[in-house]
């Protein structure tokens, strides 16, 4: 940037040449007279806003989260619980390339920025080199994890009034929750405290696995009993490898099991009116982008009351009212 | 002396020299056409730079890619005329070397260093992404051979060793947004004081996209090829403080080799053109965001 210069008779900003060359070789950053003219740039006022946030790195969230907590419309903390390889991690992918996928995702907010872009990008790069059946669509969540520290966030705008929802979700390795059921105490006070919502991550897949079903319904149970009156969102994961979900079921003995895997669920939880969502968050079309039902979990989380338990009223299609879910 | 600065944004390839070079020719040679009364202000030699980028254009060729060691300070002075009054105004292209924020958005080094803190205080903004190349989630650049091919067409490959990662588009855009707007004390999801805060999206190489897409218009592409950006437009930036623009700096491919003889003679200026609104209109004044940016208007 170049200006003009206060003394009078300064020819540096139509030439290129200082007057008094003799004692400055740059003028631009030796004349003091000429950078006493440097044009005060009117930077608007910033917004008085108690909402800013401190720098991130875009990575998942450790203990920085906290910072959000102060804002006066704190976050909604998820728990993403689940059994190990139940889908987690990629029930939260899925949601982010979902969210990537139509300008307008149907939920009831916009999205309106995150401060985990990194690691979501992460995540959906390794979903992408997935190939079916070769191996896992994203990396196990290392048991080393520290168990407080991983958490991704996003922020909604609700375009009628402007109000933004922040949401956390966790990101915690499934070995966490196996410990969990086995010792209470597995799971520190202070995380339980924290959380608002518990989504319960279950593999529809492996429902004809009794040893499946049990880690699945012992997890549930766990939680109806440390979740007291927040609410609960079972997440039924992996259903396209159940059926086609454009055409006709594939494996009826496989639909079958999950259906007993429903009935089993809602056993433990002791009621019917429990809300269950099926879900494929990486589809075989995966190569289009395209999940199935992935941000409907969110849209429950968005709703102004987030419902505890409130029987399904969605139209889905027929291999769920097989399952019981209809 | 009041002034006003305008950062200029964009990733690696997105079309930002191209643009600067068109638009050097646009300010010097006027053709009939012009909306905007802008004009150079100050010292010839700082406007070499762009100089020799306009030349390049009417050689008929594209500028190279510009190297992440550039300078990483420039700045254009420019002169602007409103309602009889006369304002500076700096185009702030500090971000000319678009591996900047890549590299923000990698957070690799401490990048966030005074350049970015200067830039930030713009609440004047010019996004540019390449409307031919915009890198969809999980669309990157492998250094390591063993992980398979490269995901980038080798053309859009940056000469820059340095500069290798290439971020999905809307994904780095967003960060850099993010956090300059954090600098400034705003939010996410927060929308600034009405006329306080303006973004121009162009889209560049319009020329490229196909028929249907430019007649839908600037606007309905981005919804369709950068949902999540456009989302995050939405919700952090007032509708009345956003415009989306279709940009042909070079008003076809330079690499037709028709083309480049057309521009050979006739000049840039006379080809390149910007497209706004739905159906989209067309106007031959490259600098029509820029005059919108500081105007809110036409």
């Amino acid at each position: 940037m170049v200006w003009t210069c206060h003394r009078e008779g300064c020819t540096f900003r139509d030439t290129g040449t200082c007057a008094r060359a003799a004692e400055f070789s740059a003028p631009e950053t030796e004349c003091e007279d000429y950078l006493a003219s440097r044009p005060q740039v009117p930077s608007e006022p910033p917004v008085a806003e108690e909402h800013a946030f401190p720098p991130w790195t875009g990575n998942a969230m450790g203990t920085e989260f906290a910072a959000l907590m102060a804002l006066s419309n704190p976050p909604l903390r998820v728990l993403v619980a689940g059994p190990p390889s139940s889908g987690k991690t990629t029930l939260l992918t899925g949601q982010f390339l979902d969210l990537d996928r139509v300008s307008h995702s149907g939920l009831p907010a916009e999205f309106a920025g995150s401060y985990t872009l990194h690691e979501y990008e992460r995540m959906c790069d390794t979903a992408f080199r997935w190939q079916d059946g070769a191996r896992a669509a994203v990396p196990r969540t290392p048991r080393g994890l520290e168990r407080e520290s991983a958490w991704l966030h996003l922020a909604f705008r609700f375009p009628t009034d402007g109000v933004v929802r922040h949401l956390l979700f966790s990101d915690m390795p499934g070995e966490a929750f196996v410990q969990w059921c086995n010792d209470k105490s597995a799971m520190p006070i202070e995380t339980l405290a924290a959380v608002d919502v518990f989504w319960v991550v279950v593999d529809a897949s492996r429902a004809a696995i009794k040893a499946e079903r049990t880690a699945a319904t012992d997890l549930l149970k766990r939680i109806r009993a440390e979740a007291a009156e927040r609410p609960v969102q079972v997440i039924l994961t992996k259903v396209d490898k159940l059926v086609d979900i454009n055409s006709e079921l594939k494996h009826k003995d496989v639909v079958h099991a999950a259906g007993q895997l429903v009935a089993d669920l809602r056993r433990a939880w002791g009621s019917d009116a429990m809300a269950i969502s099926p879900v494929a968050a990486l589809p075989k079309e995966q190569a289009t982008n395209s999940g199935w039902q992935t941000l409907e979990p969110i849209a429950r989380l968005l709703a102004p009351r987030p419902p505890a338990a409130v029987p399904r009223r969605t139209n889905l299609i027929h291999y769920v009212d097989y399952m019981g879910l209809g | 002396m009041t002034a006003t600065a305008i950062a200029v944004l964009g990733l690696s390839d997105a079309g930002k020299s191209t643009w600067l070079g068109s638009l050097c020719d646009v300010l010097e040679t006027a053709p009939a056409e012009r909306l905007t009364s802008l004009e150079f202000d100050g010292l010839p030699d700082m406007f070499r730079e762009l100089r020799s980028l306009r030349d390049v254009l009417n050689k008929g060729a594209y500028p190279r890619h510009t190297v992440f060691s550039h300078n990483s300070n420039l700045s254009f002075p420019l002169r602007w005329k409103l309602d009889g009054e006369e304002k500076s105004i700096i185009l702030d292209v500090s971000d000319y070397s678009g591996e900047r924020v890549a590299r923000l958005y990698d957070k690799e080094l401490h990048t966030w260093d005074a350049g970015w803190e200067e830039r930030a205080s713009r609440t004047r903004i010019a996004l540019l992404l390449r409307a031919d190349d915009i890198r969809r989630l999980a669309r990157r650049t492998e250094t390591k051979a063993s992980l398979g091919v490269q995901l980038i067409a080798a053309e859009h490959l940056p000469v820059d060793s340095t500069a290798e990662r290439h971020p999905p588009t809307a994904l780095a855009l967003i960060e850099a947004m993010q956090a300059m707007r954090a600098w400034r004390g705003v939010g996410v999801g927060r929308r600034s004081e009405p006329s306080s805060e303006r973004v121009a999206v162009l889209l560049t190489a319009w020329d490229k996209v196909n028929d249907a897409s430019r007649r839908a218009g600037p606007t309905a592409f981005l919804e369709k090829n950068a949902p999540l950006l456009a989302a995050w437009l939405r919700s952090n930036i007032r509708p009345d403080d956003m415009r989306v623009y279709g940009l042909s700096a070079t008003g076809g491919d330079l690499g037709d080799p028709l083309h480049s003889k057309r521009v050979q003679e006739v000049g840039i200026a006379s080809v390149a053109y910007v497209e706004m609104g739905s159906p989209p209109q067309q106007h031959k004044d490259v600098a029509l965001p820029l005059e919108w940016l500081l105007s809110g208007r036409p």
